[in-house]
């Protein structure tokens, strides 16, 4: 295929210089015909070509034409001939292979080029897909600390009421047993006054030390200033149900909640109304556990208030509240649970107040009672602060 | 010649002190309050003590710690426990240990007398007294 390349162009050499005949070209068209052959086809063809060339000189351009005879007067001229042929068609060779080597070496450094390109690439890729993994944890770990601060500060009511329950129990206590010894000392023959007296000053005494407490429980609840902002609702109970799942499988009881959509966003600290609502269902799934015969049925409910506001109501299942208890229900201390601190539904009445809203309680029909509060809608972008 | 009953006061907070020996001395009977265990058992009254009422939890030695090592020198005082936290493991270590009542603040008065009128009625039936060698 190389060689044929070489005779093709050899013989359309020769056509071209018998047709156009004008001697001074002769050289120039045979040089060419043997550059292009030794560029496309490499030294041999080149060779070829040359020699192709010197014989075609002899026979048709040199005397006596058309007889190969290398007449030794012809001599120097073939030689010369040949020669420059050898020259030119190595030279086309060298140079042929010159620019294929450098094409080579560029190809094959543009080659390892890309190659070092496409690992830089990978590297880069790498490099992102792990900073996006590291952006992700961190993010993961923010919501982690946000939900344990949260939780913390849930869990801190519950701390709060224990601590009120020790500091006022004491003096609670002592008022009791005062009072009862003064009765006693006035009910003596004669009449011990100065007992009596003594037992009335330290009842004054204790029942300012409880005041004191309460104060300064008030004062440590001023200090966590509400942190209001506009939530939806059922978000925030759905969040709290799922806390206190646990506790209600723990106590045999079923916990479900019924969501009406679209409800209007609340003007809330989230964490304050998360405590309200984690403390009735608390106290729900509490006044089931005595239950026996019928199954334990927590649900809690969310739906407009009737007017622009939002009701929410937790509905037990359990023993129901007699009808005397009702009124006391929320009285601090008030509590008709063997371990009960009686502060629970009196703070969350406070909280409920506190955002504009009820809470109240009421048999319900069948078995056990239900909580409800009411809680405005968010109406703060139509207000202005005083 | 019977020695008039003492009922000793062990609570560390002044105002259940006072108002416990109070109630105590309305009821007619005898009665010493101390700020804590350490005090009582310094002051020797021990012996004299024909009832024991109790706080369990107090800085320095417990209740609890105060009627163990009373049993253990051979006291038989009948203790009545008086607690802020209701506390049911604690509440039967105690009764374990030979406590007439276990009483949770705030306690009626009726509970209290009661408590005592019983634990005297056990101390007088010799109960009370240092086993004596």
């Amino acid at each position: 295929m190389r060689y044929g390349v070489a005779v093709l162009s050899v013989a359309v050499a020769l056509v071209v210089t018998l047709l156009l005949h004008p001697d001074a070209l002769v050289a120039p068209v045979f040089f060419l015909a043997i550059i292009l052959s030794a560029w496309f086809g490499g030294t041999g063809p080149g060779l070829l070509a040359a020699l192709l060339a010197t014989l075609i000189l002899d026979y048709f351009f040199l005397p006596p034409l058309h007889r190969l005879d290398f007449a030794p007067a012809n001599l120097p001229h073939v030689f010369v001939f040949f020669l420059s042929t050898v020259l030119v068609s190595s030279w086309s060779a060298a140079r042929k292979r010159a620019e294929t080597l450098l094409r080579q070496a560029r190809d094959e450094q543009e080659a390892k080029v890309q190659e070092r390109t496409a690992d830089l690439k990978q590297a880069n890729e790498k490099l992102q897909a792990e900073i996006a993994e590291r952006e992700r944890a961190e993010e993961a770990l923010d919501h982690a600390q946000a939900e344990l601060a949260h939780l913390t500060r849930m869990l801190t009511m519950g701390e709060l009421t224990a601590s009120i329950a020790h500091e006022v129990n004491q003096p609670l206590t002592a008022v009791i047993t005062n009072a009862n010894a003064c009765l006693r000392w006035l009910a003596g023959q004669p009449p011990n006054l100065d007992e009596a007296r003594e037992a009335v000053s330290r009842i004054v005494r204790d029942g300012n030390r409880a005041s004191e407490v309460i104060k300064r429980i008030r004062a440590l609840m001023m200090k966590t200033v509400p942190q209001k902002s506009p939530l939806d609702i059922n978000d925030a109970i759905r969040e709290v149900i799922a806390l206190a799942q646990s506790e209600a499988r723990r106590k045999a009881a079923s916990l479900t909640a019924d969501l009406t959509d679209g409800l209007p966003p609340v003007l809330a600290d989230r964490v304050q109304l998360q405590q309200v609502v984690l403390n009735l269902i608390i106290n729900g799934i509490e006044a089931m556990s005595s239950v026996t015969g019928r199954s334990r049925q927590l649900l809690v409910r969310t739906q407009s208030d009737g007017s622009s506001g939002v009701m929410v109501a937790v509905q037990d299942s359990g023993t129901g509240i007699a009808a005397q208890n009702l009124a006391r229900l929320f009285d601090a201390f008030y509590t008709t649970k063997a371990d009960g601190m009686g502060m629970g539904l009196s703070i969350s009445r406070s909280i409920i107040e506190a955002h504009g809203g009820k809470l109240w309680a009421e048999a319900s029909s069948g078995h056990g009672a239900t909580f409800r509060f009411t809680l405005p809608a968010d109406g703060s972008h139509h207000q202005t602060t005083a | 010649m019977p020695v008039e009953p003492i009922i000793s006061v062990v609570d560390d907070d002044v105002s259940v002190r006072e108002a416990v020996e109070s109630l105590i001395k309305s009821v007619g009977l005898k009665a010493r309050a101390f700020a804590s265990a350490e005090a009582f058992l310094s002051a020797n009254d021990a012996q004299a003590t024909a009832c024991l009422i109790l706080d369990v939890q107090m800085p320095g030695m417990s209740g609890l710690e105060l009627q163990r090592q009373l049993t253990a020198a051979g006291y038989r005082i009948p203790i009545i426990f008086i607690s802020a936290h209701s506390n049911d493991r604690i509440r039967a270590q105690a009764l374990e240990g030979g406590a007439v009542d276990f009483l949770f603040k705030p306690f009626s008065e009726a509970a209290l007398v009661d408590a005592v009128h019983a634990a005297l009625a056990h101390s007088q039936d010799g109960g009370c007294e240092r086993d004596k060698g």
